[in-house]
Order: structure tokens, then sequence, then C-alpha cells
């Protein structure tokens, strides 16, 4: 199974992946489509990301700081409070990249696979 | 905006095929290294028609030019959105996707879908992957097609990698499964 973007969470995604695995091979694919065996592990995983996310995305600024060689970075170079508002952007990255790709993509991969099916 | 599209045949059944693409990247997949990390966001079943919709971040580490990256300030961690659907009466998986990083730069979507085959539709599956990539950066449409070109030629390696590496995780499989079959009816 592949690892989890929070290396924290390895452990808990482990379990749940191993538990859908199943479900999805010995209910859902013969039928049972309403089971919810693994729904207590996903709640666990998800709140592990949640907890984790804050520590990861601090990891992605460092990366994000050492690259920044753009002109945003530069224009906030000189103002401290600057700074800090752009890292606090930073820290939001992936969260509001995938709020945008959630609102633009969604109802379209919705739409093409009901349509479809 | 230019496409990639492929298509094969995995000599495996349907529900093989759906099983083993939940685990397309694991370390039996030895080709697909790029993709470090497969989160599960969300998941739900629908109660009218039973599809299976599931929403995973993908995260992939590219080896990507240090000049691009000093260009563009991003890094070589990248993050693509999919959402998936699992239709268990007309057994279709549907799975589609879109990269978050760069996304003011480059748009690229994909779509692959698994479906029995038409030939041998209990023990081969068909797969068929399309993707459409778009450069949105300005300037002249010239470096807009080299920079479609280029991506066209990276996602077609990795198409091809990836499909060796899911090979080799439906052997896995396979084989795991047999054996654990073998493990319960002795434990009978």
């Amino acid at each position: 199974m592949a690892a989890s973007i929070a290396p924290e969470c390895n452990e808990i995604k482990e379990k749940y992946d191993t538990c859908f695995l199943k479900w999805y091979s010995e209910k859902y694919l013969r039928g049972n489509t309403t089971s919810n065996d693994c729904e207590e592990l996903f709640t666990k995983y998800k709140t592990c990301l949640n907890v984790c996310a804050s520590m990861l995305l601090s990891r992605a600024v460092t990366i994000a700081v050492a690259v920044s060689r753009t002109a945003l970075y530069w224009r906030s170079s000189n103002n401290p409070a600057n700074i800090y508002h752009q890292v606090v952007l930073k820290e939001k990255g992936i969260d509001s990249m995938l709020e945008d790709a959630r609102k633009s993509t969604t109802k379209e991969f919705d739409a093409e696979t009901l349509r479809r099916g | 905006m230019k496409v990639f599209s492929s298509s094969c045949t995995f000599d495996y059944s349907w529900e093989e095929v759906s099983t083993a693409n939940w685990r397309k990247y694991c370390p039996w997949n030895d080709k697909s290294t790029h993709v470090v990390a497969v989160d599960t966001l969300s998941r739900s079943v629908d109660m009218q028609t039973g599809i299976l919709r599931t929403e995973r971040l993908i995260t992939c580490n590219q080896s990507v030019p240090q000049w691009v990256l000093s260009l563009f300030g991003g890094s070589a961690t990248s993050h693509v959105y999919e959402v998936s659907y699992v239709d268990p009466i007309s057994k279709m998986v549907t799975m589609c996707s879109t990269n978050l990083t760069w996304s003011n730069v480059l748009s690229v979507r994909e779509t692959v879908v698994y479906q029995p085959s038409l030939l041998d539709p209990s023990s081969s599956t068909q797969f068929s992957q399309e993707a459409k990539i778009t450069a949105l950066c300005g300037g002249w449409q010239k470096i807009k097609n080299k920079v479609e070109e280029a991506s066209v030629e990276r996602f077609s390696q990795n198409a091809k990698r990836g499909r060796e590496g899911f090979e080799a995780v439906l052997e896995m499989s396979r084989r795991v499964f047999s054996e654990q079959r073998e493990h319960d009816k002795n434990q009978l």
C-alpha cells in the first residue's frame, strides 16, 4: 500500500486501506454496497491527516521559502510582516489548491460520469 | 491543447483489476516510484446507483530540472487530485484527475476507464486513458506548443511505466489472494 503524505499517519492509513480492500473485494463487488465496515478507521485516519496537515505544510514552507526567488518573495523581503503573511499563505497552499480544484472540477467530473452512466 | 490517449488489455478479470487498482502505487510497483503518497480524502456509496465515489490526493516527486524549479519557484513535489467512480452494476471504473501543482502554468486532465473487454469479458479488462494537456502560460504559441509537447512526452513515458508497474501489482495480487484462499481453506 502506498504511504501517506504525513508519515505519522502511515500506520492508521495502512489499517484503513487493508480494511477497505477487504470490504471492496468481499462485500462491495459482491453486491453488498451498503455495509459500512471501515468507517471508524477512516475517521481516525482523517483526524490524523488533519492534525498532521499543519506540520506537513510547515515543511512545505521551508522548501517554498528556499526556492522563492520569485518577484513575490523579493517584493516582500524587506517587510517582516509581509514575509509572515506570505508564509501563512503558503502554509495554506495545499488546502486552497484542493479547494479550488474541488470547486472547479468536481462538478465536471461528476457530470461526465453521470452522463456516461 | 494536446491530447494523449492510449489503451490496452489486462489479462485479468474486471474484479481483479478494479481491486488491484486501489493498490496500484505500492511497493510491488517498482515502476511508479515517483508516486510517494496516496491519501483518501473522502469516500461514499450512492444509495440509488451503488456507485462508489472516492476522492484522493496523490503526491509525486518528479525529477524536475533545477532551472525549471528556479524559474517557477516551485518544488519537486507535486499534487494530483483524483475523483474515481466504481459502478459495480455496469462494471466500470472511471478515474478523473487534475494537477494541483503548477495549475496556473499547465492543465493536465486525465480520464481513465477500466471495463470488461468485449472479446473476453469474464477474464480480461480493457483499459483506456485520455489526457488533455494545455499550456496556460502567456507568451508565444510556439512556446506553449513546446511545453505541451514536452508534457505529452513525459506523460506517455509515465503511462508506459505505469502500465508495466500495474502488471506486476496484478500478478502479486493474484498470488496473494490465492495464498489467502489456501490459508483460509486449511483453517476450516
